[in-house]
């Protein structure tokens, strides 16, 4: 509109300035007021998680116990990381613990799914029930395991008495802790995943139903064939964020065993805890840590691809 | 140019006012020094230190001490997150546990020179020594907490058995004792540096050490940290007189078991939660060809030597217990229940030590609690672990964990 060349200073360019951008926001307006809606979460997330990650990236490079100033270190973080025989017996600990966690979770908020799927009476009440233990925070459901868990004044010992079953150690001993804490964190998610599937659930026309029922086909039938590919893209979606935080257990290792008995619960991310609030040791912890989101990393797209290429059909 | 806003316009003028809201700005409160105090709290004591607190918030005008119990079990997480991120206490306690990594990592300011000579003289020196690093001293002693075996008085009475002297007593005496209900006697088995606490004294009794006294040689490999290692590997997997989770709360008062190893301070807390309860103490049980030795701990206070306000922090550090006796007194005595680790304090409650007379002569046979660094801390833990839970054999937990000594103490080398 005006000659080029002409002056662009002043209140003059500014105004010009916000008529072009309001000409641009008018062409996309739905977008742009999504997007200045979702700019206080992203910023957030910017500020508070993506800029501590970055940072955590920077640190592991260097050596630094918080407190004096930082010392360039390279890669030997890693080289010292790749050595350490705890990082990989926490690794060892941890994928035990995924190992276990992952298909009892996930096979058994599917199978609760299944049965709250159903036209049954008090239906809404087991939904909320099975729910609950969501909304509990992981730090009191703990602290009550743990008295729960008590070999020998807890319930759980007192009932298995009454039908003749002696007293079992749970958590204090080294065969029984992990499995233990994996029963625990799969009892308090079931809700959260049963609630996923029970979307996917649902999304599955109520025809299908009938059509395999004139087909002849079984309960068992129903599930493999209709139901379970189906449900395809939620289980991968249920089965990857599974995987994930099982691999990022801590809260139940912090509040019930610190990683004991005998290190038996000693989970890679308690590890990286006690490296940078025990020892100290901030450089080193931030190795591991970005060593563990590689990892994750990996498997995740690893998981991708058996789930795209079919061999879970 | 007045026209209407259009939506996103409308949008973005919320958005803006939104952020622009923010935080509210807090007003300066005048000149007002605020000094931040930390400690491990336990609700009956923090009501008498905020009394002190606000004490001396009324008679130093322009300065607020503003006082934080902390839970135990975060104390020292708490501690470590706070001056990394630039939001530490001036003022804190710290136990042996924390002691050095605060002295390695500069953060303990050194006292040395603040350090009144009539409190150097007052105090014992164990207690002085104890804070001492490089001829520095790091932070102000206020009590001692001997560890000893408890026992509940009223059952050995009535089951006619006297408190083991031995390390054979201590198994027969608990297997006599042990039913169903209630556990011969209790170990800590949780673990950490309170475990170690209570263990180092098994190790020194029959001659052991962990360390060489000047830091450089790991002592730790020897036939007398086996035997110590597996007495209480035995306790709980031989004998079976000592539980596997010693998360029992009181155990010995609420009959859950008849002895335990614990230290002075649960004499105050068992006489106000437990009246009917007889409290017997008895000193460690010894192997044969053993000393009595037993350990103490106890909290001093320290200055955070990146406080924006030194000489403040200084002076409250110094005034809280360690100058007028008529503060430490009730503190030590009948709210703590520790050994005042200043001698004049010590004589004005004569009369509470003489009703703790037992608890005292323990004090005799003490040592500090020593002040290892996280990791040698660490080693031990995992050998104690080993022997109580994995069945590992006594020597291969002492050598593997000696190993590790050995090798941090070669790399060991504070910045002071």
């Amino acid at each position: 509109m005006q000659a080029p060349g002409a002056t662009t200073g002043g209140p003059q360019g500014l105004a010009r300035a916000w008529r072009r951008a309001r000409d641009l926001f008018r062409r996309h307006e739905e977008a742009a007021v999504a997007g200045l809606f979702l700019a206080p979460d992203v910023l957030g997330l910017a500020i508070f998680v993506g800029a501590p990650i970055l940072f955590a990236l920077y640190v592991s490079f260097f050596r630094w116990d918080g407190l004096s100033p930082r010392v360039w270190a390279g890669a030997d973080n890693y080289r010292q990381l790749l050595a350490d025989p705890k990082w990989w017996s926490s690794l060892e600990i941890t994928g035990s613990f995924v190992l276990l966690h992952v298909p009892l979770l996930f096979g058994a908020s599917l199978a609760l799914a299944l049965l709250v799927n159903r036209k049954l009476r008090g239906r809404d009440f087991f939904r909320t029930a099975y729910f609950g233990p969501v909304a509990i925070s992981l730090v009191i459901m703990s602290i009550l395991w743990g008295y729960i868990l008590e070999p020998s004044f807890g319930v759980l010992n007192y009932t298995l008495g009454l039908v003749g079953i002696g007293p079992q150690p749970w958590l204090s001993s080294v065969g029984q802790a992990l499995p233990t804490l994996v029963a625990i964190s799969a009892w308090k998610f079931m809700g959260y995943y049963m609630v996923i599937f029970l979307a996917g659930l649902q999304n599955i026309p109520e025809e299908y139903y009938e059509a395999a029922r004139v087909d002849g086909a079984g309960a068992w039938r129903t599930f493999w064939s209709l139901t379970l590919p189906l449900l395809k893209p939620v289980s991968f979606f249920v089965l990857v964020i599974i995987m994930i935080r099982s691999f990022q257990v801590f809260d139940q290792v912090y509040v019930l065993t610190q990683g004991g008995p005998a290190y038996s619960t000693y989970v890679v991310v308690y590890y990286i805890y006690e490296l940078a609030f025990r020892f100290m040791r901030l450089g080193y912890a931030s190795g591991a840590s970005v060593a563990l989101f590689l990892l994750l990393l990996v498997l995740t797209v690893a998981a991708n691809r058996l789930f795209r290429s079919g061999a879970v059909d | 140019m007045a026209h209407r806003l259009a939506r996103y316009e409308r949008a973005a003028v919320l958005l803006a006012g939104l952020l622009l809201m923010g935080p509210g700005a807090t007003p300066s409160i005048g000149a007002e020094v605020a000094l931040t105090f930390w400690r491990v709290g336990v609700p009956d004591r923090d009501v008498y230190i905020q009394k002190l607190v606000d004490q001396y918030n009324a008679s130093h005008p322009g300065v607020k001490i503003i006082h934080e119990p902390v839970p135990f079990a975060q104390y020292g997480d708490k501690l470590s997150t706070g001056f990394v991120t630039g939001a530490g206490p001036d003022i804190f306690w710290v136990s042996a546990g924390q002691f050095t990594k605060f002295v390695d990592s500069g953060v303990a300011l050194p006292l040395t020179r603040y350090f009144p000579e009539a409190l150097k003289k007052d105090l014992e020196p164990v207690t002085l020594s104890a804070v001492t690093v490089g001829g520095q001293v790091y932070s102000v002693p206020m009590e001692m907490d001997p560890v000893g075996l408890i026992y509940d008085k009223k059952l050995f009475r009535e089951k006619g058995v006297n408190p083991p002297k031995t390390w054979d007593e201590l198994i027969e005496v608990a297997r006599k004792l042990k039913t169903p209900q209630r556990w011969g006697v209790v170990v800590e088995t949780d673990p950490g540096y309170f475990q170690n606490f209570l263990w180092y004294p098994w190790l020194w009794q029959a001659g052991g050490s962990v360390i060489s006294d000047d830091w450089k040689r790991s002592l730790f490999n020897s036939p007398t940290t086996v035997k110590a290692l597996e007495f209480w590997g035995d306790l709980i997997n031989k004998h079976k007189v000592a539980p596997a989770s010693s998360k029992l709360r009181d155990p010995v008062p609420n009959g859950l078991a008849a002895m335990q190893e614990i230290g002075m301070w649960v004499a105050g807390i068992y006489r106000k939660n437990y009246p009917q309860f007889e409290l017997g103490v008895a000193p460690l049980p010894i192997p044969p060809g053993g000393q009595p030795v037993t350990v103490y701990g106890g909290w001093s206070t320290m200055v955070n030597a990146k406080s924006k306000h030194i000489d403040e922090a200084v002076k409250f550090a110094f005034w809280l217990f360690g100058e007028d006796q008529a503060r430490v007194l009730p503190w030590t005595t009948e709210i703590r229940s520790s050994v005042a680790a200043r001698r004049s304090v010590r004589k004005l409650g004569e009369r509470f030590y003489e009703q703790h007379a037992d608890w005292m002569r323990l004090i005799e046979s003490a040592r500090p609690e020593p002040r290892y660094p996280p990791e040698v801390v660490e080693a031990v833990t995992e050998a104690i672990q080993a022997v109580l839970f994995r069945g590992t054999p006594g020597a291969r937990a002492a050598a593997m964990a000696s190993d590790k000594i050995q090798a941090f103490l070669n790399a060991y080398a504070p910045k002071r």
